[in-house]
């Protein structure tokens, strides 16, 4: 039988990029504060407008390789103890993760400059403001 | 929607989650759970039977989607508990075994029944027949035995990670 490795060391940020849309909004709403995996779901479907929806095995399949790569950890505290559910886990968000999705930031907005200075993409008007 | 409907829709959740790997599920199987009832318990609230489907077919499209994932990162992508490559050792050696004993025992038992009856030989194998015999178990023999010595030597896939 194989024996498992101990922890690895953490990666460099920029390894992570490009970050998955559903992986960057997981991110996006642990840097809000410390959350579960329900309010995680419901914080992504609302911060994107219902456009990306996760589903149990989508959101705890990103949550799992979050925690492997040390993005994300899960904490002890939570904040109404009695009011809640023992097998609800809060997870928040790490240094590393904080970095990552500092990186990931910066990376859209010069995406997003780059197609701004476009010619001819300026000229473009999405299909809803037509 | 009755009130025994609803203990059903968990239990049958709970059911489909067995088809997860089982470090997979032992981590994350019951936070999936609880998500799952509050998902269906907001729509319960609303009493709308269409969310309940809604989330129904959103859970079960999730679910299809998340399980090859899970099992594909089980078995390729992190290194597995299983020891493929012992078990992989240990199916050449009983191929190898098997076949040379059933080759060896059927070789035997013509060689008996020539001794015993004669000339049933004549009808049921000839000497080419059981050259031919020797000559296939030996190559299988030959051919599980470099297959172990690769597959023992190849060691296991790197430990590589998909994108999260």
């Amino acid at each position: 039988m194989g024996t498992r490795p101990s922890k690895p060391a953490p990666k460099a940020p920029e390894t992570f990029l490009p970050l998955t849309p559903a992986v960057f909004h997981i991110l996006l709403t642990l840097a809000d504060g410390d959350a579960h995996g329900y309010a995680i779901m419901q914080d992504v479907a609302r911060r994107s407008a219902g456009v990306v929806r996760l589903g149990p095995g989508t959101l705890y399949g990103a949550i799992g390789r979050l925690l492997e790569d040390m993005l994300i950890e899960e904490c002890d505290e939570r904040p109404v103890p009695e009011m809640d559910d023992t097998r609800r886990r809060y997870y928040r968000l790490t240094q590393l993760g904080g970095e990552v999705l500092a990186l990931e930031t910066k990376r859209l907005e010069s995406l997003v400059r780059a197609v701004r200075a476009c010619k001819v993409i300026r000229g473009i008007k999405p299909a809803e403001e037509r | 929607m009755t009130a025994k409907t609803i203990p059903c829709f968990y239990r049958l959740y709970s059911a489909l989650l067995l088809l997860y790997p089982a470090r997979f599920r032992v981590r994350f199987g019951e936070e999936m759970q609880q998500v799952f009832q509050d998902c269906c318990e907001m729509e319960l609230q609303r009493d709308s039977i269409i969310g309940l489907c809604r989330v129904w077919l959103r859970t079960l499209t999730d679910f299809s989607g998340s399980l090859g994932r899970e099992w594909r990162r089980e078995l390729v992508l992190i290194e597995p508990e299983i020891d493929y490559t012992g078990l992989a050792d240990s199916f050449m050696v009983t191929v190898v075994v098997g076949t040379i004993l059933l080759g060896w025992g059927w070789v035997a038992a013509a060689i008996v029944l020539n001794i015993t009856i004669p000339h049933i030989f004549e009808y049921y194998a000839s000497l080419a027949t059981i050259l031919a015999v020797v000559v296939t178990i030996s190559m299988a023999a030959l051919i599980g035995i470099i297959s172990a010595l690769i597959v023992s030597r190849s060691g296991r896939p790197e430990r590589n990670r998909i994108r999260v």
